[in-house]
């Protein structure tokens, strides 16, 4: 069985474009996984992996404010 | 132990107790996650996948999955009528709950949701597989549909204008008050903001700790019971596409014991992208 274990499992706050959002982290195997979730309702925006925390997490934040900055508030 | 708690232990398990029976035959392991390319990442070893967005719906019209199409699901999946299907997910169960409601419509029995989800087994660091299962399959029988955990429009609408049911809106405050139309960085899916008129704001988060679990019954009734939510009432619960409510919905039938609760799946996208229908907006 191909069985790995999910380490390095961490979460922060940080804001982009404007909006609170948690980034989220774990490392599988030989990749890093990066998720960013709205802070409100908690759902995740955009998800990326990639050999390194440091490459992985600079796309999920690059990804993440693009489709943040989308979003209108309208009052 | 409490009613309620008692209550909680036939559908709740912990990650300890998955983990222990990871490959009991008389257990099937579920994954429903909101990010339907999760489940590949690496899952649970001998859990099976489902995409809630193909396999957990009518694809042709807005509707739940059809009775025959479930009982080949679950089939494919080896999971008999007897089969204790525990579930877990992404985004806190959120899509979970969804499965184990559809479950609970069509009749299974032993549905159970793995506290904290896909979140608190990646954060105590346990085994992920990249493997598919190959279970035996079976012929899986579904009863029809109980309706009586699930709300329609007209029902909704009844309970707006004559304050018969307790209505509650689970999606998070700018989404309530009209102030966004959908959650931060997801796509806009209604042309009205705002909520159905008498519904009170309980975002479903506050059901939960911070490592995903839910909170204790004697918290929960003081979340719910604190807003005037007691179950003295029939409860209606909607969010935007009935997910979020399905995590509500679990809360108030099983955690708390409320005889009657239903799920609107219509929900926001069906309530504020109708024509004529009545918004409410601020708080």
């Amino acid at each position: 069985m191909t069985a790995v274990k999910a380490e390095n499992y961490r979460e922060t706050e940080a804001v982009l474009a404007g909006w609170p959002v948690k980034i989220v982290s774990y490392k599988a195997g030989a990749v890093y996984r990066v998720s960013v979730h709205n802070k409100e309702p908690g759902a995740w925006i955009v998800k990326t992996a990639g050999p390194t925390l440091e490459e992985a997490e600079a796309q999920a934040r690059k990804l993440a404010e693009e489709r943040l900055s989308k979003t209108r508030r309208l009052s | 132990m409490t009613a309620e708690s008692k209550a909680a232990s036939t559908v709740l398990v912990s990650t300890d107790w998955v983990a222990q029976h990871l490959d009991d035959p008389k257990v099937r392991i579920v994954e429903v996650d909101v990010d339907t390319r999760a489940y590949d990442e690496g899952h649970l070893p001998g859990a099976v996948g489902w995409d809630w967005s193909t396999q957990l719906c009518d694809t042709l019209r807005r509707d739940i999955i059809p009775k025959e199409k479930l009982e080949k699901l679950l089939g494919l999946a080896g999971i008999g009528n007897d089969t204790t299907v525990v579930l877990y997910g992404d985004n806190n169960n959120w899509f979970a709950a969804w499965a184990f409601w559809q479950l609970k419509i069509y009749g299974h029995k032993d549905v159970r949701l793995m506290d904290g989800g896909r979140k608190k087994w990646l954060a105590e660091e346990r085994e992920l597989s990249a493997d598919l299962p190959k279970p035996k399959e079976t012929a899986y029988k579904a009863a029809e549909p109980d309706n009586s955990i699930r709300a329609f429009l007209p029902e909704v609408q009844v309970a707006s204008e004559k304050k018969g049911a307790d209505l509650v809106d689970v999606r998070s405050t700018p989404e309530f008050t009209g102030e966004i139309l959908a959650p931060p960085g997801l796509p806009e899916t209604c042309q009205r903001g705002g909520h159905v008129p008498g519904a009170q704001n309980i975002p479903w988060a506050q059901a939960c700790k911070e490592d995903g679990t839910f909170k204790s019954v004697e918290e929960l009734k003081k979340l719910y019971g604190g807003k005037g939510v007691q179950g003295d009432k029939p409860v209606i619960a909607y969010c935007r596409i009935g997910e979020r409510s399905s995590h509500t919905w679990f809360v108030l039938k099983y955690l708390l014991g409320y005889k009657n609760v239903k799920n609107y799946d219509g929900s926001w996208t069906e309530w504020g992208n109708l024509v004529g229908a009545q918004v409410e907006k601020g708080a």
